[in-house]
């Protein structure tokens, strides 16, 4: 298990290199200047000159991408070009943020969807399954934005149960979970349907198997053995999977805080997009890689000690 | 003794009349298991033998009431100690499993669940003993596994079986299958995934458990020569029907059978040493679909006559304790 979690954390590492290292290549063979565009037209030939050599343009790429990372290993994402705050700053203020609307937006998800697979897969081919699947199915084809917009519809401006925007206020955390409603509910949504058919799907793969016959031959009762022979097998295809939908939530949570109009990565970045703001970009980035990267991390580790096979290795 | 305990003792644990199988299917009824009756004595072992598709897996299924009647039309009667099996709920066969009837599988390898450890699959099965505490439970589950011969069983409790060979795990599904004190073990070709010294080990176990437990046993097997080591009592299926059956030796010394003698030729462990090229009985096995009229042996038989393309045979006897299905067998 030890060595095994060592080789996946060295995996995720290398990955986070990486991908780093791509992502600071394509923005170094982007055409155009970054000063000019950091700077506006209006800058002078002057000012450029100045931000180049702040930034360390005219460096080879080797030297930039050294000077990247070690700066990187400080801690230092460099700093906002408009604002000069530091940009590490910037992500420890959003990412939080963002990453509590992931959680929440995946929990309900997975609170919902896992039980709804597993009746499913009990209740097969029954009505109630059929129906389940219907739901399922379109909920997984309803695009996350389109689920934020009606949501907000409905149930901020027609039925005004729920606040439409913002996060709430800072400090009051009743006034915080009530904001966090709408746009969780909205990127959760698909996954619920994600999740429930694809626990469904081996859940019925896992309860053909031999063991799950060898059980029913001793006459344990049903319930048991889906919800603990069969489910403890079943589970972990879907702790993986949970562990990427968490990365690819984040993007789908950077939409919802656009829409919703709350502070995050994704208003962040959004704004730093408008104004060409390279390092908030970069910074914000390059968080959301590493905790995809974590995440998937978590989850596989979190199989691995499910599973007496790798637990019990080395 | 009273007679009527006489009777009750030596009435069969299991009593199989005229059960026929059909699966359906989009091509309409395949045909698994077709007419079969089949007794089985108390304390003795019964074998079921027929080549791969014979229907062995389908008859001992439909017989425990595990083939759903939503995939499949069961016809014909199956009494457990005269309960009637067919018509039981699946509360009631709830029940019955794993502490009248107990059931060991062909794979070793699948048969218990890789993410439970043998302690928890163990204690688990003996859901039943409401007041007995985990420590007891995990004390009977010991002295079980050592019944079956694993060394060492109270530090293997907290393993998990993909740390077992297959010879081991399969005398781990036999420990649980004993734990319950069932009255009929049914084993599904236990030995056919292990090689060939696990084999007699798992043979000389079983036979050595019947004695101590008076369990009777089904034993289901491809291999003849394991019958004949094993059984008291064999059924020859072929094609889902029962072609012959009787005491182990009459089979094996007197066969009346074209199948069963067919059989006997061919099975490597009963030829002579020096022999090369083993035979092989000529032509195919009828598939579900095209079952001929009359004996379902015809179509591979060289003694095949008018009669037996026309008429299907009934199981006869041929001898005290042993029955054919062909015209051509002498009856007595
Ligand atoms: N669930 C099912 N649905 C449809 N057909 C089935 C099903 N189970 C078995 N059959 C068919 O029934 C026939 C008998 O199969 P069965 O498994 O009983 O044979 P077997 O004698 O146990 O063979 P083996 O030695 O390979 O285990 C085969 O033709 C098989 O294809
Ligand atoms: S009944 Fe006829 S065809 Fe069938 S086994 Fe006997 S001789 Fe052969
Ligand atoms: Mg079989």
């Amino acid at each position: 298990m030890w060595l095994y979690a060592l080789q996946r954390f060295g995996m995720a590492l290398l990955v986070c290199v990486l991908s780093v290292t791509v992502l600071f290549c394509i923005a170094y063979v982007i055409p155009g200047d970054p000063t000019a565009i950091a700077l506006g037209p209006r800058a002078t030939p002057a000012m450029r000159e100045a931000l180049r050599i702040r930034m360390g343009l005219g460096e080879p790429i080797y030297i930039q991408l050294y000077h990247f990372f070690s700066s990187l290993l400080r801690g230092d994402l460099g700093v906002d070009v408009w604002s000069n705050r530091p940009v590490i700053d910037i992500v420890k203020e959003t990412l939080p943020k963002t990453m509590i609307l992931a959680v929440t937006g995946l929990g309900w998800a997975a609170a919902l969807g896992i039980p709804l697979g597993c009746y499913s897969a009990i209740r097969r081919n029954k009505l109630d399954d059929r129906i389940i699947g219907i739901f399922s199915i379109a909920m997984i084809s309803t695009p996350s934005f389109l689920t934020a917009i009606y949501a907000l519809l409905v149930f901020a401006v027609t039925l005004n149960w729920l606040p439409a925007i913002g996060a709430g206020e800072p400090g009051n955390f009743g006034d915080q979970v009530v904001h966090l409603i709408l746009p969780a509910f909205a990127i959760g949504f698909a996954w619920v349907g994600y999740l429930s058919r694809l626990v469904r799907a081996t859940m019925l793969e896992v309860l053909n198997e031999t063991h799950i016959r060898f059980s029913r031959a001793f006459g344990l009762p049903e319930w048991k053995i889906t919800l603990k022979y069969a489910l403890k097998i079943a589970v972990l295809p879907t702790i993986t999977l949970l562990g990427m939908a968490y990365g690819g939530l984040l993007s789908s949570a950077v939409f919802a805080e656009i829409i919703f109009n709350r502070p995050g990565v994704g208003q962040s970045a959004l704004a730093a997009v408008n104004t060409r703001n390279y390092p908030v970009m970069m910074g914000l980035t390059l968080s959301t890689i590493f905790v995809f990267t974590m995440c998937t991390l978590i989850a596989d580790l979190l199989v691995a000690a499910l599973d007496p096979k790798i637990r019990k290795g080395l | 003794m009273s007679s009527k305990m006489e009777m009750e003792k030596n009435a069969p644990v299991l009593e199989i009349n005229n059960l026929s199988v059909g699966f359906n299917g989009a091509r309409g009824q395949a045909i698994a298991v077709k007419d079969v009756s089949l007794t089985v004595p108390p304390g003795k072992v019964v074998g079921i033998v027929g080549e791969s598709g014979s229907g062995k897996t389908t008859l001992i299924s439909a017989a425990l009431g595990l083939i759903s009647r939503q995939t499949a039309e069961i016809t014909g009667k199956v009494k457990f100690e005269g309960r009637d099996i067919l018509n039981m709920s699946e509360r009631e066969l709830r029940a019955i499993r794993g502490t009248d009837i107990a059931m060991i599988f062909q794979d070793p390898m699948t048969a218990l669940n890789p993410s439970m450890s043998i302690g928890t699959l163990m204690t688990d099965i003996q859901y039943r003993d409401r007041g007995v505490s985990m420590t007891e439970k995990r004390r009977k589950a010991v002295e079980m596994l050592r019944h079956v011969g694993i060394p060492d069983p109270e530090s293997r409790l907290t393993q998990y079986p993909h740390e077992f060979s297959g010879g081991m795990r399969q005398r781990i599904c036999i420990a649980m299958a004993l734990l319950g004190q069932p009255r009929l073990l049914i084993a599904d070709e236990p030995t056919t995934a292990l090689d060939v010294t696990m084999e007699a080990q798992i043979i000389h176990l079983l036979r050595k458990l019947q004695r101590d437990f008076h369990t009777s046993i089904v034993f289901v097997s491809h291999n003849l020569g394991i019958i004949a080591e094993i059984c008291d009592y064999v059924a020859v299926l072929y094609a889902g029907c029962l072609v012959e059956q009787g005491e182990v030796d009459h089979i094996f010394h007197n066969p009346q059978h074209p199948y069963t003698k067919a059989l006997l030729a061919c099975d490597p462990a009963l030829l002579p040493e020096q022999v090369t090229d083993f035979p092989a009985i000529p032509g195919e096995v009828p598939g579900p679909f095209d079952r001929p009229t009359g004996c379902i042996f015809q179509a591979r038989c060289n003694l095949a006559a008018d009669i037996c393309r026309q008429v299907s045979p009934p199981l006869r006897p041929v001898e005290a304790n042993h029955a054919a299905a062909c015209h051509m067998a002498k009856g007595i």
